[in-house]
Parts: structure tokens; sequence; C-alpha cells
């Protein structure tokens, strides 16, 4: 529309002769008009008609012009209608009452065809204005409604996709707060097959949409390979590759993750780009675990190192991981942690129960201080318990398949350099996940496989003595050991079996697993439960409780142990 | 009644603007102004105030419209009284009036050649 639209102007005036020339004046500016004698006529016209414009006299018999214009205006709602009261410069009295009904000019008599074009054109350009302005508005608004809804939709997926996991557990404490619907930050966490957990905490550059996209992969990368038995490194690496694969220039994940060994009460971390992850010992002291890598989706998989740090965390010590959002909190004196702040406070902290209660409360007063400068604020606390405490039923899935691989058995045999970089424990749970009913005794499987695979390595293949691991700083020697025979290895094999039999009551996987080593005397492994202090030859004793046997033949290269299930609901298992 | 009661400049626009409509705006204009008159006698004798003061601010505004700026004067003049005072008091007024609209009657009807 090139011409202004032909607006409807309603014209009240009681005496016929000055309406016979404001009428005549209003048609030769090119208006259509609409007349009305008193404010009674004017309120059934203006319903009517609908007039976009209302010229009101002042003093009418019937109903005045204040009154009519009151009403009107009450049935206007957010819509712009401009009136123009008729009135004598002399009335000065009148004309505050004329702008509390709700006038917005006057026109006085005698009346100036000049003076009466001029208001007219100029309240013409703002109504137009105003339609403008609020079809945008409207426009504006159902986009954001749809936007909203999309959001909604998608958030819905994305809460299914990247899950909280095992969050739920008792040992772990966690907040997470959204800046929209979406967070920059992802919380992830998940038991290990093997009875342990791998807790994940990444923060995306910017917000939003963008930040949830990238998010997704790395959820499901996670909980993939976490249930497979995939340990802490692999998933890294797979999760690196994916977001540098996917991530614009610019874009990356800082994260770190933390790998809990409930048995060993021992924890491996990884940190790239986040704040210290500080681990709060018994003794009072604050470890922190600096940022050691580039954030992730930077490097090529070739230049990734997903080398963890090790490190003993007893029963009643905790570990904290947290996004940037944390240096906005503060402590209890009201000052800022800044960039060292909480870690001041932790050592400070006396009462360590309380911490997480405090981060909390912190950020809803921030939240309510600041809505729209705050930073995301994700922040987990996790405490290490007794293997005994945590669950030993995790929640997998456990669909009722009538397909699936009941009777079959695999060999697998690894050379010198698949034995040093390759875990082939994921692809043998992989197998043994086939078998729909064992999907449950998946945690046993995976422990068995582990000890056995493990014990076939470091003592069969490497003749590393677990005695070693007895101390703290045995620990370290035994891994530098381990590392470095592991390097120099040659001429070795691990031969690794599975057979499954399925039977009435349930079925029998047997494990063999054969060591080109040199073979330990087994007459002397001790097979009682040992005490609680005591690392070092654990697996045998967590082996006998699981399996129905536990055999060593030759010069005890030769391990086979034998796994017997009975199906759940006979009610009994072993 | 000489036509300097009435602005000749806004009555020769009026008669411009409204071109051949305009004997039919001073007809309009008279019989209006007669029934004012008539009902502001009325509204005098039954002491309606607010009535009276309604007629004579219309009778004011058209009177302004058309130039007849001395009528237009007493009609404020009264309008002003009727608000303050008791509208008793404005009969001298009102006497003055209907001489002023009779002599702007005869010049209105000449000008408009009826």
């Amino acid at each position: 529309m090139s011409k202004a639209p032909q607006l409807k102007i309603l014209i009240t005036e009681d005496n016929i002769a000055d309406c016979l020339i404001i009428n005549k004046l209003v048609r030769d500016q090119g208006y259509q008009t609409v007349v009305a004698h008193n404010g009674i006529e004017a309120i059934d016209l203006f319903v009517k008609e609908k007039p976009d414009i209302i010229l009101m006299d002042a003093l009418m018999p019937k109903m005045d012009g204040f009154e009519a214009v009151k009403r009107i205006k009450s049935l206007v709602k957010d819509d712009f209608l401009p009136i123009i009261f008729l009135t004598s410069l002399n009335d000065d009295i009148s004309l505050v009452s004329c702008l509390e009904a709700g006038g917005d000019d006057f026109l006085s008599k005698p009346y100036s065809p000049i003076v009466i074009a001029a208001k007219i054109q100029a309240f013409t350009r703002m109504i137009t204005l105003h339609r403008t302005v609020q079809a945008q508005r409207d426009e504006i608004t159902s986009r954001n409604e749809y936007l909203l809804q999309e959001q909604k939709i998608a958030k819905e997926i994305f809460d299914n996709v990247a899950h909280l996991g095992c969050l739920g557990a008792s040992n772990i404490k966690h907040l997470l707060s959204p800046m929209s619907v979406f967070n920059g930050d992802v919380l992830l966490a998940s038991r290990k097959p093997s009875g342990g957990m791998i807790v994940f905490l990444g923060d995306f550059t910017g917000h939003g949409l963008p930040a949830a996209v990238g998010a997704m992969p790395v959820a499901e990368i996670f909980y993939d390979l976490v249930v497979k038995g995939f340990g802490v490194e692999r998933i890294l690496h797979d999760i690196n590759q994916k977001l540098h694969t996917i991530l614009p220039v610019g874009f990356f994940c800082c994260a770190s993750i933390v790998d809990i060994n409930y048995a060993w009460e021992r924890i491996e971390i990884w940190n790239g780009g986040l704040l210290d992850v500080l681990l709060k010992k018994n003794d009072g002291r604050v470890l922190p675990f600096k940022s050691l890598h580039l954030p992730l989706g930077i490097l090529s998989a070739e230049a990734f190192n997903a080398e963890c740090v090790e490190c003993d965390m007893k029963v009643g010590e905790r570990i904290y991981l947290f996004s940037d959002g944390i240096v906005d909190l503060k402590d209890r004196e009201e000052n800022e942690f800044a960039l060292n702040g909480f870690a001041n406070f932790l050592l400070k902290n006396e009462e360590p129960e309380l911490i997480f209660s405090h981060i909390v409360e912190q950020e809803k007063l921030s939240f309510e201080r600041n809505v729209s400068n705050i930073d995301d604020v994700t922040f987990v606390e996790i405490l290490m318990i007794s293997e005994d405490v945590v669950s030993s039923k995790h929640e997998l899935v456990q669909n009722n398949e009538l397909r699936g691989a009941r009777d079959w058995s695999m060999s697998f045999e690894m050379f010198n350099q698949t034995i040093r970089d390759f875990n082939p424990i994921p692809l043998m749970l992989h197998i043994t996940m086939e078998v729909p009913e064992l999907r449950v005794f998946n945690n046993d499987v995976c422990m068995i496989l582990s000890e056995l695979i493990t014990n076939g390595i470091d003592h069969g293949l490497l003749g590393l003595d677990s005695k070693l691991k007895n101390s703290s700083n045995g620990f370290q020697q035994y891994y530098d050991l381990r590392s470095e025979r592991l390097t120099n290895l040659s001429g070795e094999s691990l031969h690794i079996s599975l057979r499954y039999l399925p039977n009435a009551t349930g079925g029998v996987l047997v494990i063999r697993v054969v060591d080109t080593g040199a073979g330990f005397d087994f007459s002397q492994v001790d097979f009682d439960i040992p005490k609680a202090s005591q690392m070092s030859g654990r697996g045998i004793p967590l082996l006998t409780r699981l399996c129905e046997s536990i055999i060593y033949e030759g010069n005890g290269n030769t391990v086979e142990a034998v796994y017997r299930w009975v199906k759940l609901h006979d009610n009994n298992k072993l | 009644m000489n036509l300097e009661h009435l602005n000749k400049t806004q009555i020769n626009e009026l008669a411009l603007m409204l071109d051949d409509e305009f004997p039919e705006f001073i007809r309009t204009f008279i019989s209006h102004s007669e029934e004012l008159i008539l009902s502001l006698k009325q509204q005098l004798n039954t002491n309606d105030n607010n009535g009276f003061i309604i007629s004579i601010h219309s009778l004011k505004g058209s009177c302004r419209n058309i130039g007849a700026e001395l009528l237009a004067d007493y009609c404020l003049q009264i309008e002003t009284q009727a608000r303050n005072e008791n509208i008793a008091s404005v009969h001298p007024e009102l006497m003055s009036i209907c001489a002023e609209f009779n002599d702007l009657k005869v010049t209105l009807l000449k000008l408009a050649r009826i």
C-alpha cells in the first residue's frame, strides 16, 4: 500500500451548523466521515463504524464528550484511537477535563482548515506507525511462541538423549542451572558394567541450541561406551573425534571426566579446559586437578591425549566438578569466589556435608540478584562410599527379547600390539550382551572378564607382582613398570575363549584365558576374601564368589571360569 | 446591523469553502440558532441551569465559527455568568443577544442572497 488507507473519522457535534462546517472540512481532506450529535450516538456509531479518529465536542446534551470518550476508551483496549476535542480556546478549565477523559488534542473554534488538515494528518501517521508496530509485535509474539514450542519439544528429545544417567545415586549431589531452555553445560553419569561409575561434565562455548546440539552426540557416545564397558580414554577419544568433526571452528567443549572405582577407592581424572577439579581429602587437604589438556573438539585424533591422572580417594572423601559459573558465586562472608575462592572455601570448610547446600543457596541468590547476567553453574559433588553400599543391580534396560544368541562359542587371540593398545572387554561384553537373559548379569560377566584378562596380561605376560599395589606409592611403581613392560612386549599372545550353553534353568558361560607367559604356582593362590585394606590379590577371591568354579591348568597360564546364571524369576541367582 | 459585527474574512472563507452549500449552511445556522435561543428562554423559565449552559455554549461555538464575534462575546459573558452565578441574573443580557442575533440574521441572509 503506497497510499495511506482511507481513514474513517467520527464527528460528534451537537451544533448542526458547526457540524456542517467541520464535516465539510474533513471530507474535503479526503476522509470518510460519520456524524453523531451527542455522546450516546457517538458510542453507538463507534461500535458500528469502528472509526480511526474521533472528533468530539465537549459540551453536548444527553451525554457530554468527556463521558462518551471515557466509555469509548474502555472499549478500545490496546488499539490506538486518537481523540481530538472540539472546543473554544476560552474553555481553559475544560482542557484539563478533556485530557483526563482521554483526549489527545484540541481543535478550537473558529475552525481553520489548515490546522484541521495538519492535525488529522499527524494522527494518521501515528496510526500507521502504531499499526505497523502492533503487527510486528504480533508477528514477533507468534514467532516467539512457535520457537518456544519448538524448543520445548527439542528439550524433551535432548533430555532423553542427554539424560542424567545415574546422577540420582545417593553419593552424588548435583546442581544444573539452565540459562534458557537449553543449558550450555552437559552433565552425564553412568555406572560401569564392572561396578564403578563415570561422571562427565562438559561446558560448551556458548549457550542454547548450538550447545545443546553439540551435547547430544557427546551424551550418546558416553552412555553407549560406558555401558559397553569401554574405559575413560576410549570415551574421551571418541567424543573428541566426534566434536572435532561436527563443531565449527572456534566452538569446543571444556570438559572433565572422573572414573570412580569404589572397590579400589581410586579415581582417574581427565580435565580439558575446565576449572580445577577439587578433591577434599579426609585430612582436610584440597587436591586440585588442573586442566592438562585442550578442550574436546579442538585437536585431531592423532594429536589428542586422553591420558588421565590417577589418585586415591578414600571413603568419605569428596570430589567436586563445576563449570566456570561458580566464580560468580560467593562464600559465607559474601566475597565472590572468583578463580581460587572455591578452593579456599573448601580448604577452610570443616563441615563438608554442608558444602553442596551452600552452593545451591548461593546459586539461587545470585540468580535472583542478577537474572540477566549470570553464567551457567553446573556443580557436582561425588562422595566416595564403600563398595558394599553401591547397589550392584544397576539399571540396565532389560527387554525380554525372544531373539538373541543362546548357543555359541568364540575365541579371540591378541598379539603384542593389540595387547598394548586394545581393550578387548567391550568386544567380549558386546557378544555376551547378545544373550538377552544374561544382560542383567552383565556386571558380573564384566568383572570376571576384566579380572581374568588383567591377570593374564599383568601377571601372566608382564610378570608384575600384585603385592606392589599394597601401598599407595606402589601403585605408581606398578603402573610405571606395567607400561614399560607393555612397550617391550614381544612374541607373546593372550587367547580368550567364551562358550555359552543354555540349560533349563538358565545358562552357563565358560571363560577361558590362556597366556604365553611363564605361568605361576597356582597352589599358592589365596582364595579367601582379603581384609579391606589389602588391595592386591583381591581379584581372585572376588571371582570365586561370582563363579561356580575357577580352575587353573597347566603351569598356571591357563584359567577357566564357569559362570552359571539362573533365570531371575526363579528368584535365586546361583 | 453593519458588517463590523461580522468578521468579513472569516465569513468569506466559509462561503468559499462551502461554495454552493453556503446558503444551506446559513439557513441551518439561523434555524439552529433560533432553536437554541428559544431553548435558552425556556431553560431560563424552568431554571434549568445545566441545559442553559449547554445551549449558550453551543450558540457561542457556532457564532465563533461563522465570525459573529460580538454575538460570541455576549454568549461567553452569559456562559461565564451562568456558570458562576444563578441564571436568573442573565435576563437583561439575553435580551441583547436576541437583538444582536436579529441584526446578524438580516446581514447573513443578504450575504447568502437568500
